[in-house]
């Protein structure tokens, strides 16, 4: 009896001891496999923000348009220099800072999306833009198509692809728009000129549907209203039509991309300061020098510019005095 | 006497079994392991010469360096983008990463003295400018001391203070990581 009693508690220890080292190598199985599956899904979740970033560098050395195939759909998302994929309460979230200048609406999670990318010069090289959309986000132009060539002209240079819809202000009837706001993630209406709805009225319209974000454009003042998918009114004003594009392109996302973009021309504005004062001391003509230190002052009030006048209106004089030294056969700004 | 030792036996033996099981499943899992990481610094490795690639196309029409629209790298904006990229180093650290990025004159063949000369201020300024040096290197992050890879590219180079074309070489040695 009492041996019995022993086998029975050599079974036993036999079976805890199996139990237990059995349960410490599961656990390590589990472990093993969580931390190679998260290990492989970091990897791919940074490896399509890599490629997007890649590719949208290799497709910014000049300016151009195209439709992105990510083989897949991704949850991309663009706010304000960073680049993200997966939702952001998930484990497959990731985030990629980026140097480039993008406009675009906040999420893309279409597989294919359209690039436009346009050189910003004012009047130099400041950087590259970038326009993306995918064909969920609806942009709908009303404006004096008929009676303006600034309009006309504005509206042609987009690119096809970007699937930019127009329509006189005369014609502009919200009704006629409502089955296309309903297959769209977010609308978008750009007045271009005093706005024959207003937002209320446009919201009433297709507001059930996705987000709607208006855009009221005054091109001779360079300013715009943008009003947000909860009417929230921001004016704003937008330096060169290439930044008009962006203020379209990203509505209410419109000033922190701004921001960058200004940041960047600040920059490069020192650098043609600098370049100006080091040329002029290699310089011996006093024509030249002459003109070379009037583009270096105006360089230095054009580093300090802050408001849309003093913007614009450095913008011509450095470009004429650019054009003056050229004349002259001295070394240029840019 | 002798079952207490049989059971003692039957014990080991179960120890020995599972001892000689779970060294060879953390054999099994560092050779995986090793396997795994090769792979993920061979990608490491790919990504970076692809993005070095686009590097070089970039860093040729970056408004920073370039003529403006004529498709040529401007000399005279490398001194007074150094000072910038001083003040701005996270900026550039994210458009550039890990990398060294170098210009070398290249033709008109510089002088014996001046070959692989940095270019600075010191430089620039005096008379014999630019025949007393033939080298730039305008950004250079490798905080880890890693032996890198290079590609590079002829360069078109002007100094608008002479109106001078001249021919570069535009070298990105770029240290097989993609973080920044």
């Amino acid at each position: 009896m009492i041996k019995s009693k022993k086998g029975n508690t050599h079974l036993l220890f036999k079976w805890i001891f199996g139990v237990i080292a059995g349960a410490i190598i599961l656990a390590f199985f589990i472990k093993f496999s969580y931390v190679h599956l998260s290990g492989e899904s970091l990897i791919e979740g940074n490896r399509i923000l890599l490629t997007v970033d890649n590719k949208l560098d290799a497709f910014g050395v000049k300016e151009g348009t195209d439709v992105f195939d990510l083989k897949g759909e991704f949850n991309l998302g663009f706010d304000c220099g960073v680049l993200s994929s997966g939702t952001p309460e998930s484990n497959n979230f990731f985030e990629r800072k980026t140097d480039k200048i993008i406009f675009t609406q906040p999420k893309i999670n279409e597989r294919y999306f359209s690039v436009w990318t346009k050189k910003w010069e004012a009047p130099y090289g400041v950087s590259t833009f970038y326009y993306l959309k995918d064909k969920n986000s609806v942009i709908l132009f009303v404006g004096p198509s008929s009676s303006s060539e600034d309009f006309v002209n504005f509206v042609g240079r987009i690119p096809s692809n970007m699937g930019i819809q127009a329509v006189d202000t005369t014609q502009f009837n919200p009704g006629d728009f409502v089955s296309t706001a309903r297959q769209s993630s977010k609308f978008t209406v750009v007045y271009f000129g005093n706005p024959t709805y207003d937002w209320s009225t446009l919201k009433s319209q297709y507001g059930n549907f996705g987000d709607l974000e208006v855009v009221v454009v005054n091109l001779n003042e360079h300013i715009a209203e943008v009003y947000d998918t909860y009417g929230n009114k921001e004016d704003v004003f937008y330096f060169g039509d290439e930044m008009l594009y962006g203020l379209i392109f990203s509505g209410s996302k419109f000033s922190c991309t701004k921001e960058i973009a200004m940041n960047r021309f600040n920059l490069l504005t020192r650098i043609h300061l600098e370049k100006v004062g080091r040329i002029m001391s290699k310089e011996n003509r006093p024509v030249c020098v002459d003109l070379l230190n009037e583009a270096r002052k105006m360089l230095e009030n054009y580093q300090f510019a802050l408001t849309k006048t003093e913007l614009y209106d450095l913008l011509e004089k450095v470009g004429r005095q650019n054009l003056q030294l050229e004349r002259e056969d001295c070394p240029t700004v840019y | 006497m002798i079952k207490n030792r049989r059971s003692q036996v039957h014990v080991s033996e179960t120890i020995l079994v599972l001892f000689v099981v779970i060294v060879i499943l953390m054999m099994g899992v560092v050779v995986y392991f090793k396997f795994s990481v090769e792979k993920n610094k061979d990608l490491a490795e790919e990504l970076s010469e692809e993005q070095a690639t686009i590097m070089l196309a970039k860093a040729v029409g970056l408004q920073e360096l370039s003529c403006d629209g004529t498709g040529c790298i401007d000399t005279a904006k490398f001194l007074p983008f150094k000072r910038v990229l001083g003040e701005d180093f996270d900026m550039y650290r994210r458009i550039f990463g890990r990398k060294k990025i170098t210009i070398t004159e290249i033709y008109p063949v510089p002088h014996d003295s001046a070959i692989d000369v940095e270019c600075d201020v010191i430089k620039y300024i005096q008379m014999e400018y630019p025949e007393n040096c033939g080298k730039w290197t305008i950004y250079d992050y490798n905080p880890e001391n890693e032996l890198g890879a290079k590609i590079s590219t002829i360069v078109s180079l002007y100094y608008p203070e002479f109106d001078e074309y001249r021919v570069g070489r535009l070298e990105i040695e770029h240290y097989g990581d993609i973080r920044r």
